[in-house]
């Protein structure tokens, strides 16, 4: 008995070509075949010959071509593993279908069987029961993880329409995008938990009485803070490009 | 760092020792779940002790100080057919050990693993309170979040589908409006869904932070294997993100295993590499992702129209931090405070005093004359009763202290007063405490705990007993209204000033000497203001009452009682007999007026001797050298050493001093007579008023800064510098007043 590892993966795609195509034809010939992996029938020819040797394909020269049970067998796990992948990376992940299909022939080779196993169950199991709800949870999942997934922005290179100063050095009411945070150690892990971050938005509200806090609108709340503290804060100011 | 737990109060009862269920309860309760320990937890200011006070009906256990939560309360609830402790941990922003109150926040919720976290959120300030609950879902503790505010949401025309967002977070969400009590029992009923594992809503949903991130968790994970009990206590994922995190406590813990340096070197090999590929410090990474997963989550369930309640509290900040006047509202303010204190306070001062005099006089009807009745109405009514006169005093003041942090108001005095905090090397927040101290040192000196600083910690914790707190305001009305009747408010007023004064000039000495290196950084959030609940505000007042009520019961009824007995004992002194015997030949004789003047001096004259070679006497007389270049006496001094058990205690002793000469109306009225004519200056009455306020914290006070700074020699120093302090001062006020013929 041949296991899925002990075929090469060019022996599995022509048993794939085959199984897909006898799906859809009575009699395959060699034609068929060369046009469904787009390579020449010499070429298919001789492979088929080597096939038929190692008893996985029934063909003779000029006849038609038919898959040996053995060969049926082979075929079919390739094709439920590359229908599985498929639906796994466009259905959960998302991916368009034609690089799906690419992948799906990638990876379907070298897979190990365990994998395969899982992978099939946990199909079976999005597939299963109530499809809708398990594909939505897992799209609200990603939504919420989009953040996590993307990659970071780089820092905003400073252009010359663009006006940056400290948040110390704001007006009441200027409002900008913070930048950058150069601060170290504790006071920046608290501005940090209070939301002061890169890419967030900010609004001077005013200065203290005697001038020293601050107050700043983050996140929809107030936030106080010195002076000494906001000056490590870069903010890119709104508007500056039309000054 | 772990054992800071240890001097917290541990849980009457947790889970791991289940407890019979009640026996009066009728229905069979599944043994297992009878009692489930539920901790609150939640940003401050969140609406948390609202949602506490509501579950638990009653009010909770009377262990700490109004104001700022910094203990551990706890208290008994009963739901359907389970009993939960519910325990009300101080506010925090975050769950790492930064602040004490995270670390008692963090080390508990690791040590005493409770059945259940309820994670109380404003929902008014949605992002940034889910922040903490993010951490919440990494630590992996069973947890149900409270929407709290829910109606104030509504009106200011935020919609949360909070089922949506509890599906996307895994952990339930349960709408509530914790002064109303609405939404209480669907909470707890989710809670026990939780704990019990029946809540279809609980996934475990980690933050993602990202591949390069998880990739090295991954890999400190792995080493951390090495260490399987720490592991089981704190769960794998987290450590390793903690260790990232450089978070003091759990480094610490890792750095005592066995384990720990191989752990160690894994967390810096990622910590270098993430900083180099990511070019970013790892705790804002990690900071920036929590916040992403939050923002997330909040965009998909939240739906804002428009910011009413800002605008309404933008307006009123507008007007009371304005630049210019932002400063004199505050202060006024404050005068308002105390002229309201006093002279509101003095009407129901009057009842209380008629009452304690009718009650003295009822006394001295009914017992017959000797030691018992010396003991009951001079010693026990006399002198408790000088005291609990002040409970009107202490009342309003705590009425507008309640009601300047349920406003959101602390936060802004907070705000306006940082600059001056600032200049003196103390926080912002240093002015809370501060402000406390006015009222009671003993919840102040709690409410350091808000600091993150040790220095900043002991600092205000050094210098918050020159707040001059309501116990020295009796001697101060008794004093002021004795010898500047005319200008007593000011006097009072002068007397406040000049502790804040000196706080300034303490503070700046220590802070160059004793507590070089920077001040914590100052970032403090703006609540907006809220209409204090009159139910939660009273609340308040009559905590404190009940401290008050209760100190007057135990301490200063026990201070009374011994100094009665110091003061009467022994009866006899040189030349007693003599004196005795021209009374009893007097009395003997018909009455004349010449007779009665006579009379009355030789009593007094009798009285004076006996107390000055009594044991209190004596001790007096010990202090004395040391109080004369004030022109303070014996009596003055003795006063200042029963002082030290409760302030107000220097009223009763001056009492019981200077009325024994006098027939027996204890009124302050009769007090205030007596002290004018004892020949006392107003000199040296504010010199007396100027070491009250300075000299040794009380007893309570100084046991508290024992327990706070955990350190001796602190305490120590504590008590010697006021005292010296003290004298230096009064000394000075004393002499400067002389110069103006006081």
């Amino acid at each position: 008995m041949s296991e899925l590892q002990d075929v090469s993966p060019v022996t599995q795609d022509y048993l794939e070509a085959i199984y897909r195509l006898q799906l859809q034809k009575r009699v395959i010939r060699v034609r068929d075949i060369a046009g469904e992996l787009g390579l020449k029938a010499p070429t298919v020819s001789e492979n088929l010959r080597l096939l038929a040797e190692r008893g996985l394909v029934e063909h003779e020269r000029y006849e038609d071509v038919r898959l040996s049970p053995e060969g049926a067998r082979v075929a079919q796990q390739v094709h439920n593993s590359h229908r599985i992948l498929c639906s796994f990376l466009t259905d959960v992940l998302g991916v368009d279908s034609e690089t799906a299909e690419k992948d799906a022939c990638a990876i379907e080779h070298n897979i190990s069987p365990i994998t395969m196993n899982r992978l099939a169950a946990f199909m079976g199991y999005v597939h299963s029961e109530d499809p809708a709800h398990t594909i939505q949870l897992f799209e609200e999942y990603k939504k919420q993880k989009r953040d996590a997934f993307q990659t970071r922005p780089a820092p905003v290179k400073p252009s010359a329409d663009m006006k940056i100063c400290k948040l110390s050095e704001m007006k009441p009411g200027e409002e900008g995008e913070i930048r950058a945070v150069h601060e170290t150690g504790p006071i920046r892990k608290r501005l940090m938990e209070m939301g002061v971050l890169r890419g967030e938005r900010v609004r001077f509200i005013r200065e203290a009485p005697l001038g020293d806090p601050i107050e700043i609108r983050i996140r929809g709340y107030n936030l106080s803070l010195r002076k000494s503290e906001a000056s490590a804060v870069e903010v890119i100011l709104d508007g500056a490009a039309n000054n | 760092m772990m054992n800071s737990l240890n001097t917290l109060r541990t849980p009457v009862s947790l889970t791991d020792t289940p407890q019979p269920p009640p026996v009066a309860h009728e229905t069979a309760v599944s043994a297992k779940h009878a009692q489930l320990t539920c901790v609150l937890l939640g940003n401050p200011n969140a609406g948390k002790t609202c949602i506490f006070n509501s579950l638990t009906g009653s009010r909770q256990r009377v262990a700490n100080y109004p104001g700022v939560t910094v203990s551990v309360k706890e208290s008994t609830v009963r739901h359907a057919d389970h009993t939960f402790t519910v325990i009300d941990l101080p506010g925090t922003y975050s769950l790492s050990a930064y602040s004490i109150e995270e670390m008692i926040v963090q080390s508990y919720l690791l040590d005493q693993k409770p059945d259940v976290v309820i994670n109380v959120v404003d929902v008014t300030n949605l992002e940034r309170n889910l922040y903490l609950t993010t951490q919440l879902i990494e630590l992996g503790l069973p947890t149900v979040v409270a929407l709290n505010m829910s109606d104030e949401a509504r009106n200011q025309g935020i919609a949360v589908d909070h089922d949506k967002l509890g599906r996307l977070l895994g952990v339930p969400f349960v709408p509530t409006v914790g002064n109303r009590g609405i939404g209480l029992s669907e909470l707890l009923d989710t809670a026990v869904a939780v704990a019990e594992g029946t809540s279809d809503i609980v996934r475990r949903v980690p933050v993602n932070y990202g591949e390069d991130v998880e990739q090295q968790i991954a890999l400190v994970e792995q080493r951390i294997e090495a260490a399987p009990d720490l592991i089981e206590r704190y769960g794998k994922r987290w450590l390793a993100i903690h260790l990232l995190e450089k978070d003091k406590t759990v480094c610490e813990v890792i750095a005592s295993h066995p384990k720990g340096p191989a752990i160690l070197a894994a967390r810096d090999a990622a910590a270098q590499y993430l900083e180099s590929v990511l070019q970013e410090d790892i705790p804002s990474l990690f900071a920036e992702r929590r916040y992403g997963f939050v923002r997330g989550a909040v965009r998909e369930t939240v739906r804002m129209s428009v910011e009413q309640n800002i605008k309404i509290s933008d307006v009123i900040d507008a007007v009371v931090t304005h630049r210019l006047l932002g400063l004199p509202i505050f202060i006024a303010f404050l005068w308002l405070m105390f002229k309201a204190t006093f002279s509101f306070g003095e009407i129901p001062m009057g009842w209380i005093e008629f009452g304690v005099r009718r009650f003295g006089a009822v006394a001295a009807g009914v017992l017959p004359e000797g030691f018992l009745r010396g003991l009951v109405v001079d010693g026990v009514i006399n002198g408790v009763g000088s005291v609990i006169i002040f409970l009107p005093n202490i009342l309003i003041l705590f009425f507008f202290i309640s009601l300047m942090e349920d406003t959101g108001y602390m936060a802004r005095a907070a705000f306006i007063m940082d600059r001056v905090m600032h200049t003196l090397g103390l926080h912002g927040k240093s002015f809370i405490p501060m402000v406390m101290g006015f009222g009671c040192n003993v919840p102040a000196i709690l409410a350091t705990r808000t600091l993150e600083n040790r220095s900043d910690r002991l600092l205000t914790i050094l210098i918050s007993p020159l707040m001059s707190c309501t116990a020295r305001l009796p001697v101060y009305i008794l004093l002021a209204g004795t010898f500047f009747a005319a200008h007593a408010t000011l006097v009072i007023f002068g007397i406040y000033a000049l502790g804040i004064a000196l706080a300034i000039l303490v503070g700046q000495l220590f802070r160059r000497t004793l507590f070089r290196g920077e001040a914590m950084p100052f970032v403090m959030e703006l609540p907006p203001y809220r209409i204090p609940l009159l139910r939660s505000v009273l609340l308040h007042v009559w905590d404190r009452a009940y401290l008050f009520i209760r100190k007057v019961g135990t301490v200063i009824l026990l201070a009374t009682i011994v100094i009665w007995v110091i003061c009467s004992f022994p009866k006899q002194f040189p030349g007693s007999e003599n004196i005795r015997e021209s009374i009893r030949q007097l009395e003997a004789t018909a009455v004349s007026t010449d007779n009665s003047a006579e009379l009355n001096r030789l009593k007094t004259e009798f009285a004076e001797q006996q107390l000055r070679y009594s044991f209190a006497g004596r001790l007096g007389e010990q202090v004395a050298p040391i109080l004369r270049p004030m022109g303070l006496g014996w009596k003055e001094g003795l006063a200042l050493l029963t002082g030290i058990a409760a302030k107000e205690t220097v009223v009763s002793t001056l009492g019981v001093l200077y009325q024994a000469g006098a027939d027996a109306d204890e009124s302050s009225e009769s007090l205030r007579a007596a002290l004018r004519n004892s020949g006392l200056t107003p000199a040296s009455a504010l010199a007396m008023m100027v070491i009250v306020l300075i000299y040794v914290p009380c007893l309570g006070t100084i046991t508290i800064i024992r327990r706070e700074t955990g350190s001796r020699r602190w305490t120590l120093f504590a008590v010697t510098y006021s005292c010296v302090l003290a004298w230096v001062v009064g000394f000075t006020i004393y002499h400067i007043a002389r110069l103006f013929n006081l």
